[in-house]
């Protein structure tokens, strides 16, 4: 009998910690990292423990971790590791080189073509730059299907095809079959990711990284231009309540009650 | 490439949904004749409906395919669409249909690809939108001679309300799909149970800064003193298993207009903001004088919520004696 496994690649990306304070840099197009603590993406850690609970069911399932970035990216791609991906790669770029969408998409369709991935996962956006279109990007460069917003799936047992679920708007969700190999961003909150392994920490630390240099050009001409980021406006719409806690309480009710019936 | 601006019209249930009036207003920023094109089938209803209502002239995509949402039979007809005539921009709602074709639309087409935009500049011809939870914004601008598809943040514009004296025009345009992929079952309605939102005339909602599970009583307990009060919820405090999903409000969650909204620990991403935006009186109970919710609220109360919400609470008793 054969042995039922499966290729998995899942996509991680190094994202700020989510509540760091950002200063603009030197180019005025993005965020300064200087004192930033960078982390997994926390939407990326919901698609790999979807991948590790396949791997539960389907033993023998291997796991690829790859991100996409500058050198510090390394640390991101050994927290997967941590978490029981089997392999790490990586694709480095230069520092303070910002990557569009389509360009990231390139690398990683790129990096998976001949590899026989089954599934590749995305999370479902990244916390930074929350766009959530690599994944359908990728899918659609390499030809294959692809699910997003994903909130349960369910492989077949002949490992031909998945059912997936995908989250619309308030707890209506859609059904949709998919032949493999196939994409699925995850939605947060499809499942509760673990925390580490001592084992597998262990692991990480020594484990060797697959490193990719060199990044495939874009066709030119079809890359959206970043021109500037910057604050939003700082003085706030709204009126601060003032005085000790319990004055701010009366001010509230008063305004409450002013305003509205409901009290 | 002509200056076209295409809108790609969103329906559910034989309806076409409120995002639709929000994207002929962002459109209306742009230079260029609109144009709006629809999928489904039976399709000619909902282009006619469209053509009333806006006065644009539409195109309907008809196809037995199209009688479920699926990603390969919107990008399969839009192709074939714009292979007639190239837009300078196709404008798709950000919701779950739309962020899931317009990507692979974009790679598809070989057009540019901007996400989740909240604004245009006409001046220089550029979008705005947020990244990092709404901390940072970003303008950026498809190149010249370069298509773009471009999918706008629900929420981020007041909807077109211009009453319209003339219909636009209706061409129905018929296609045979080849084999898809990817097959759409059906959709699934909301489990029982799920939190009725919607009628809450006050909602109390909690997001990460409540930062201790147990505060959820505070949030609970300060609902229960409104007749009809419910208790809301951020993604990210749904997703950290504190309360269920269907308390959720926001993209993906409940869209809500409650007579008080009451955010507590919330830092108010457009994620949430675009879901509760339209309340009738928004306080935000927050520690951070720069959260992004506080560009929608109306009051502020700039302290420490598990000390505020017990005086507020007691209060609010004593009122009711």
């Amino acid at each position: 009998m054969l042995l039922k496994t499966m290729k998995i690649l899942v996509c991680v990306k190094q994202v700020p910690e989510r509540e760091s304070r950002f200063l603009l840099d030197a180019s005025g197009k993005g965020y300064s990292d200087q004192g930033i603590n960078f982390v997994l993406n926390p939407y990326d850690e919901y698609a790999l423990e979807e991948a590790l609970l396949i791997k539960e069911k389907l033993p023998g399932t291997e796991i690829t971790a790859l991100s996409l970035g500058p050198a510090r990216t390394e640390k991101t791609v050994r927290r997967a590791l941590e978490l029981g991906a089997d392999r790490g790669a990586c694709i480095l770029t230069p520092e303070n080189y910002y990557l569009g969408p389509g360009e990231t998409a390139l690398q990683i369709a790129g990096f998976s073509r001949k590899r026989g991935f089954d599934l590749l996962f995305f999370g479902i956006m990244s916390e930074d730059y929350m766009r959530g279109q690599t994944g359908p990007m990728v899918a659609a460069l390499l030809q294959l299907p692809f699910a997003t917003a994903v909130v349960a799936e369910n492989i077949s047992s002949d490992l031909s095809r998945i059912t997936v679920e995908r989250e619309l708007e308030a707890g209506l969700r859609e059904v949709a079959e998919l032949p493999l190999p196939a994409v699925l961003t995850i939605q947060s909150g499809i499942n509760q990711p673990r925390y580490p392994r001592l084992t597998d920490k262990l692991r990480a630390r020594e484990q060797k990284l697959e490193a990719i240099t060199g990044l495939e050009p874009l066709p030119p001409g079809r890359c959206a231009e970043l021109l500037r980021a910057f604050f939003p406006p700082s003085s706030p719409a709204g009126t601060f309540l003032t005085g000790t806690m319990e004055e701010q309480a009366e001010k509230l009710i008063r305004i409450i009650r002013e305003k509205t019936d409901v009290l | 490439m002509n200056k076209d601006i295409w809108i790609i019209a969103e329906h559910f249930d034989g309806r076409i949904r409120p995002v639709n009036s929000e994207l002929i207003a962002f459109a209306r920023k742009i230079p260029g004749e609109i144009k709006v094109i629809v999928i489904g089938h039976p399709v000619k209803p909902l282009a006619e409906e469209i053509a009333r209502a806006t006065g644009c002239d539409v195109i309907g995509l008809d196809s037995p395919a199209a009688v479920l949402y699926n990603s390969e039979v919107y990008r399969y007809l839009i192709k074939k669409l714009c292979g007639q005539d190239q837009p300078r921009y196709l404008l798709v709602p950000h919701t779950p249909f739309g962020w899931d074709y317009a990507p692979a639309l974009a790679v598809d087409l070989g057009f540019s690809a901007i996400a989740s935009v909240t604004d245009f500049n006409p001046g220089n011809s550029t979008f705005i939108r947020q990244i990092l939870n709404g901390k940072l914004l970003e303008e950026l601008k498809s190149p010249p001679g370069c298509s773009a598809v471009v999918t706008v943040m629900p929420g981020s514009v007041k909807p077109e309300t211009e009453i319209i004296t003339s219909p636009g025009s209706v061409r129905i345009l018929e296609f045979e799909i080849p084999q898809l992929k990817t097959r759409t079952i059906r959709y699934l309605p909301a489990q029982p149970g799920t939190v009725n939102l919607k009628d809450a005339e006050v909602i109390v909602a909690a997001g990460r800064g409540l930062k201790v599970q147990e505060r959820i009583e505070l949030i609970r307990e300060l609902a229960s003193l409104f007749k009809r009060g419910a208790v809301g919820a951020s993604r990210p405090l749904c997703d950290q298993g504190w309360l269920p999903l269907g308390h959720q409000v926001g993209m993906t969650g409940s869209t809500v207009s409650p007579k008080l909204y009451l955010a507590c620990g919330i830092s108010g991403a457009l994620q949430h903001t675009m879901g509760m935006k339209n309340s009738g009186l928004i306080v935000a109970v927050n520690t951070d004088r720069k959260a992004p919710i506080l560009q929608v609220a109306h009051f502020c109360v700039n302290t420490d919520l598990s000390q505020f919400i017990p005086v507020l609470i007691e209060k609010i008793r004593k009122l009711h004696e």
